[in-house]
């Protein structure tokens, strides 16, 4: 089943506002993005990193896109028409084109299912496969081509697997559908860092192989500098800066940026910060006290 | 175990050390068997040293922390080991074969914790002056009780020494942000001038811009105060930009402990090797090993 | 890919088998989960006997008959617990009763779960106006006084049975399985994993049936132990003060005939005794699963860790 990347897709969103109803705020609503506009498109794939704090409105956009949330007020349309207007077909394509990957691996499988219940659900929804072995080997190839083991995974449960092996199970669901867009919701953000690393070279392969843009939503910078391509910086709902990778990390135009490059703490002892932090920039950008659910940092379980 | 690199001294006099644990061993009760979440530590902390402890999630690096500051509950339980502590007024002790009443003296005033997430654990009900008397004057006996004036002046000082402005303290727990609570426990945690502050996971879980002053403000708790610090991170940037050394965690064993230069520049063990191979850097991708090697690029098909 | 199976053989396929793997499993770890089932399903079984014994002790009559056997017999070899005031054996009286309690709990229990957990997917999972809508109907049935409109009832519905009864208790009981239902679908809801359903088009029905409701189970079991608890005692409460509606005998009318022929004060105490026993069982059955399932289910409340 190959996906014809001749014709592009293209996602737009234009002048998205979302706004939440919030107790305790003066106006009665949170806005989480103010007045957005952006253009994905897969001619030519690439990465597309958006890069912010918690709190930013990065989660929101990503579901937004993903359809999982209706937009306060602008459109966002796939291939020119709205995606919470679409017709059976147009649903169809858009759902098998739009595909997610999701940040907390233990809380994307249903505990009382066997994992490979997530990989058979893409097979019979989207019609991969005619036939239970078709739909077999489907699930081997895929498995193999994110290097898990099949036999070390399918048939488990998902606590019998670490949250590298199950990241990755997400991203060979991917594999098998072949969607021209993946929006990835801080996919890395609770992986060790050998894990993530690995991770992200396949969705560097993904990009090449396979055509698809990938939209990286993610809060760590040194990852977006990894995957290269586009990005778009956010902060409380607005995005300040755009454009390549090099450019933007190296040339950073506005202030935001610059206190965001300036706190990274690189890995490198011999390159200590050697000046002060000034406290009034940082605590002006500061994410406030009440931050939306599903905007908050990631942590680590140990 | 050998040392990585040599040692740097801390210019403090003391030359004996203030944490010693010997072959530590914690374990979890499960239903199948137990299982070793800390397996064997050995680990001299000096004196006004800030020291690492970097690993993994799983490598029991928070285990250690806990079970050294004897909050540990089931099912988890200690299975071996000693830690000496030897606090600068008091008597070397085992902290493992301390009882309850002992363990309370000691904390807070030799040793401050700080959990991971701690933003969360100040008492919402509370205003921020209210919470630093309670741990004052719960916890400050010995040097007769401090009465509340005292603490009252002590409050807007230690504030200023993590970067908070003095109306901090009138002001309840959720009207401030993340980082600003966090900077509230670390202020809380030095008030009664303890030997030792050990920071769980101090910056995760908040932007990275106020990550720097929380680093910012942890360096300048040992400069000024001379407190020795243990800091736990996975966050392998946080220790390089902090620590003097720095011990590394796999699977309940130390792999690799030492100088924290030596450590990142030539790591011995090879699965230090490979922790800091894998860290992303800024300036570092492979995209740009392409664009400054090879003239071909593969083709998008 | 296969052809259209009906819906229930469908949903058998999915969950049955993993299901009752995993409920086998659950139950086993848990010493007070599987001691109350065990006791629950001992009463259950002793109620489900009564026939047999109702045959072996009368040897040929009724032993529940009026005037069967002398009344006021005290405890012997032929009359394990004596006889009643009407000359009844009270053994067979007693087993019987066990078995109308019970299934005056069942029948509470199933209708007031199953409307609760009707309501509470439809308002929790679909939110919005409906939510509200439903939710407030809900508040409303929970603030009216049950008991005093019960007493009220009963005194127009001497003469109903078994269903009936059932039914009307589960009307006052329905709204707490509901609202506690309710709030675990609205938790559950947002789950990754439920939005990963979303994305690849499961419709609103599969989702709550194939996602939800086997992670809801647990809070669906404790709901139906606590309502079918409560009407039980409901309706005991109820027959102690002379009240209850129907005619069938259950534990709490043997209770209220002891105290109103002062029992106790003839010698006949297991009159009073036995009942009350029979119900404190049912009662620690009931509640050792409910505390059983919490364990299960909150994992700070175990000792141990893992499975």
């Amino acid at each position: 089943m190959s996906q014809s990347r001749s014709e592009s897709r293209v996602i737009e969103l234009r002048d998205v506002v979302q706004r939440f109803h919030a107790r305790g705020t003066p106006s009665g609503f949170l806005t989480a993005v103010h007045e957005t506009s952006m253009t994905l498109s897969t001619d030519p794939p690439r990465i597309v990193s958006l890069v912010g704090q918690s709190g930013s409105g990065k989660s929101t956009i990503a579901r937004i896109i993903l359809g999982l949330q209706k937009p306060t007020s602008g459109t966002v349309t796939y291939n020119g028409k709205d995606i919470f207007s679409l017709s059976k077909e147009e649903y169809d394509d858009y759902r098998r084109n739009v595909q997610p990957v999701f940040q907390d691996p233990y809380a994307i499988f249903n505990p009382v299912y066997r994992v490979d219940r997530v990989l058979r659900t893409a097979i019979k929804k989207f019609g991969l496969a005619k036939s239970d072995s078709d739909a077999h080997d489907l699930m081997v190839e895929s498995l193999r081509a994110v290097r898990l083991e099949p036999d070390q995974v399918l048939g488990r449960y998902p606590h019998q697997l670490s949250g590298g092996q199950r990241q990755r199970i997400m991203l060979a669901r991917v594999h098998m559908l072949r969607p021209a867009f993946i929006i990835a919701d801080e996919p890395v953000s609770m992986l060790d860092a050998q894990v993530r690393k690995h991770f992200l070279d396949i969705l560097l392969d993904f990009q090449k192989a396979y055509g698809m843009t990938t939209l990286f939503i993610t809060h760590d910078l040194s990852t977006v500098y990894y995957v290269g391509g586009d990005v778009m910086v956010i902060t409380k709902g607005r995005i300040v800066e755009q454009g390549p990778v090099a450019e933007v990390m190296h040339n950073p135009k506005h202030p935001y940026t610059k206190l965001l490059l300036a706190s990274v703490p690189q890995p490198d002892p011999d390159q200590r910060w050697t000046d002060r932090i000034d406290l009034e920039a940082v605590e002006r950008e500061e994410a406030g006290p009440d931050v939306p659910a599903g905007e908050q940092s990631p942590t680590l379980p140990v | 175990m050998r040392e990585t690199g040599r040692t740097s001294s801390t210019g403090s006099g003391e030359s004996s050390p203030l944490l010693e644990i010997s072959n530590l061993c914690v374990r979890y009760r499960t239903t199948h068997d137990d299982v070793a979440a800390v397996d064997g530590v050995d680990l001299t902390v000096r004196r006004g040293e800030i020291i690492g402890i970097a690993g993994e999630s799983g490598s029991g690096k928070t285990t250690l922390a806990v079970a050294l500051l004897r909050l540990l509950r089931p099912p988890g339980y200690i299975a071996d080991g000693t830690i000496m502590f030897r606090p600068k007024d008091g008597q070397p002790v085992d902290l493992l074969s301390l009882d309850e009443r002992r363990l309370r003296a000691l904390r807070w005033r030799n040793i401050s914790y700080l959990p991971q997430g701690s933003m969360n654990s100040l008492n919402p009900v509370m205003r921020v002056a209210d919470q630093f008397r309670d741990v004052v004057l719960e916890h400050g006996n010995g040097r007769g009780r401090e009465r509340a004036k005292d603490v009252d002046a002590m409050i807007p000082r230690l504030l200023r020494q993590v970067g908070l402005d003095a109306g901090v303290a009138r002001m309840y727990p959720h009207e401030l942000s993340g980082g600003m609570k966090q900077r509230v426990l670390m202020a809380m945690s030095i008030a009664l001038e303890p030997d030792l502050v050990v920071a769980d996971e101090p910056t995760t879980a908040l932007d990275v811009t106020i990550q720097r002053v929380i680093l910012q403000s942890l360096a300048d708790l040992r400069d000024q105060f001379g407190v020795t610090l243990m800091v736990i991170s996975h966050d392998m940037g946080v220790h390089a930009q902090l620590v003097d050394r720095v011990a590394v965690m796999y699977e309940g064993k130390i792999v690799e402990v030492g100088d924290v230069r030596q450590v990142f520049k030539r790591p011995q063990h090879p699965y230090t090797r490979s922790l800091i191979e894998s860290i992303p850097r800024i300036g570092e991708a492979p995209w740009r090993d392409a664009e400054q090697g090879s003239e071909e690029r593969s083709q998008v098909r | 890919m296969a052809g259209q199976l009906s819906p229930v053989v469908r949903i058998w396929r999915i969950l049955g088998g993993p299901l009752i793997v995993r409920i086998v499993r659950v139950i086993g770890s848990n010493w007070k989960l599987a001691s109350g089932m065990a006791l629950l399903l001992a009463l259950i079984a002793l109620a489900l006997l009564s026939p047999v014994i109702s045959r072996l002790v009368g040897k040929g009559q009724d032993p529940v008959a009026i005037a069967a056997y002398q009344k006021w017999l005290v405890p012997s070899p032929e009359h394990w617990l004596g006889t009643d005031q009407y000359g009844r054996d009270l053994f067979a009286m007693v087993v019987g009763a066990l078995g109308v309690s019970l299934e005056v709990g069942a029948i509470a229990g199933v209708i007031s779960t199953v409307v609760g957990v009707i309501m509470a997917f439809v308002a929790g999972y679909k939110g919005g106006l409906i939510d509200s809508a439903l939710s407030t109907f809900t508040d409303m049935v929970l603030v009216v006084p049950s008991f005093p409109l019960l007493i009220a009832l009963s005194a127009y519905t001497k003469n109903v049975g078994i269903v009936e009864v059932g039914l009307m208790l589960a009307a006052f009981s329905w709204p707490f399985a509901a609202r506690t239902i309710r709030s675990q679908v609205l938790s559950l809801r947002a789950r990754p994993y439920v939005e990963l359903a979303k994305v690849s088009k499961l419709r609103d029905i599969e989702i709550i049936v194939y996602e939800l409701l086997p992670n809801m189970l647990p809070y669906i079991g404790v709901g139906f132990a606590s309502s079918a608890l409560g009407a039980i005692f409901a309706l005991v409460g109820l027959e102690v003060i002379g009240l209850g509606p129907g005619e069938t005998i259950d534990l709490g009318k043997i209770i209220y005939s002891s105290i109103g022929t002062g029992a106790m004060t003839l010698g006949a105490w297991p009159m009073f005794v036995a009942p009350i026993v029979l119900l404190t069982l049912l009662f620690a059955a009931l509640n050792l699963i409910n505390i059983g399932l919490e364990e299960i289910y909150n994992p700070r409340l175990r000792g141990v860790a893992g499975a």
